[in-house]
């Protein structure tokens, strides 16, 4: 009986433990809301995401056939998006809470474009996988003047990902698309 | 006028009498056993001295036609039009705070919009009701401000995006021609 106990507690330990870890806490931005121009705060959880997502329909377009599809299984979208006045407003120390969780056991980098100045923005991608399974991807979007964290918690199509972009308060982040 | 006139037009003006009681009730129901709603509008008033604009009794009608009609899906729907917030008496960085102190935890942030340069915020709540959702949304754009508070049936409105009918009659486009 107390084997039995032990394992079901395992079982929900290790059941319960990569959910948190794929939803990153990024409260720490909050403070740089006193700074910004323009502040866009997200926050679905998996139950309000399957109720958005109901205002999706298949049959209105392939669109959102599709972005219904994706979001099925979605367990939370989070987003912070902030636009400063003037360059300097934000630092890396800012950003470093972020990847500090990033370099967690499970999440891989999986893209980092560097522009060299422009309007371009820095894109880093991470995933965390368990197996062949992506239970959470990472997005951070920094330019001088905004920085954009997207966090999507739950199994998901990376090349998908881009069909996100503009949807559940995420914003463009000149992500390609996958050709079909 | 009989007795047998009078009484039944008693009974007339009783039955109007109950129906618009119930549709009171059915509007205020809004608001009921959650006083987020009312401590936002209270709060913004008293905060900022603004002024609740009645706009000539549509707030109470438009709840009214709400509860009775349910369009595209929406029932309980309250909202309350703010005038003259006065920035002088708390900066414009106290309005976030000062929404959510008012909004209680049961309801979850599901978007929050700030743009102090262009003076415009929007603070959007929600809370799941069984297979609808429940929203409370404010939102400011210099000295005014609006609260709405809504209940949805994401399955009806969807449908009424599809086809949007109200009481049958066809609002969609092309529906004039």
């Amino acid at each position: 009986m107390r084997a039995r106990i032990a394992t079901a507690l395992i079982v929900l330990a290790t059941a319960a433990s990569p959910a948190a870890a794929q939803q990153l806490k990024m409260d720490n931005l909050n403070k740089l809301a006193d700074a910004a121009r323009q502040v866009v705060d997200v926050t679905i959880d998996e139950q309000l995401l399957q109720l958005a997502s109901k205002f999706l329909s298949s049959s209105r377009s392939s669109d959102e056939a599709e972005i219904k599809e994706l979001v099925k299984d979605l367990k939370g979208v989070y987003v912070k998006r902030f636009e400063f006045e003037t360059d300097g407003k934000y630092s890396p120390s800012d950003v470093d809470p972020i990847l500090k969780q990033l370099r967690a056991p499970g999440w891989s980098r999986i893209v980092g474009v560097t522009s060299k100045g422009g309007d371009n923005p820095n894109v880093e991608v991470f995933i965390m996988s368990d197996a062949n399974l992506i239970k959470g991807i990472a997005v951070i979007a920094s330019q001088p003047r905004e920085l954009t964290v997207v966090n999507v918690v739950g199994p998901i199509d990376v090349d998908r990902l881009s069909r996100l972009q503009g949807q559940f308060g995420i914003p463009s982040l000149e992500l390609p698309s996958k050709p079909r | 006028m009989s007795d047998e006139e009078t009484r039944r037009g008693l009974v007339s003006l009783g039955i109007g009498a109950a129906f618009v009681l119930t549709l009171v009730v059915m509007a205020t129901t809004v608001v009921a056993g959650d006083n987020s709603y009312r401590r936002v509008v209270k709060d913004l008033r008293f905060q900022y001295g603004a002024t609740e604009d009645g706009l000539y009794g549509a707030g109470v009608m438009g709840g009214l036609a709400v509860a009775l009609i349910r369009p595209a899906g929406v029932s309980n729907m309250a909202f309350t039009m703010l005038r003259g917030l006065d920035q002088f008496r708390k900066s414009d960085r106290d309005f976030n705070q000062i929404v959510r102190s008012a909004v209680e935890s049961s309801w979850r942030p599901l978007v929050i919009y700030s743009s102090p340069g262009e003076r415009e915020w929007t603070h959007v709540y929600a809370q799941p009701d069984g297979s609808h959702i429940k929203l409370l949304v404010i939102a400011r754009t210099r000295s005014d401000a609006v609260v709405v508070q809504a209940r949805i049936d994401p399955d009806r409105l969807s449908a009424f995006i599809d086809d949007p009918r109200i009481l049958g009659v066809s609002v969609g486009k092309g529906s004039s021609q």
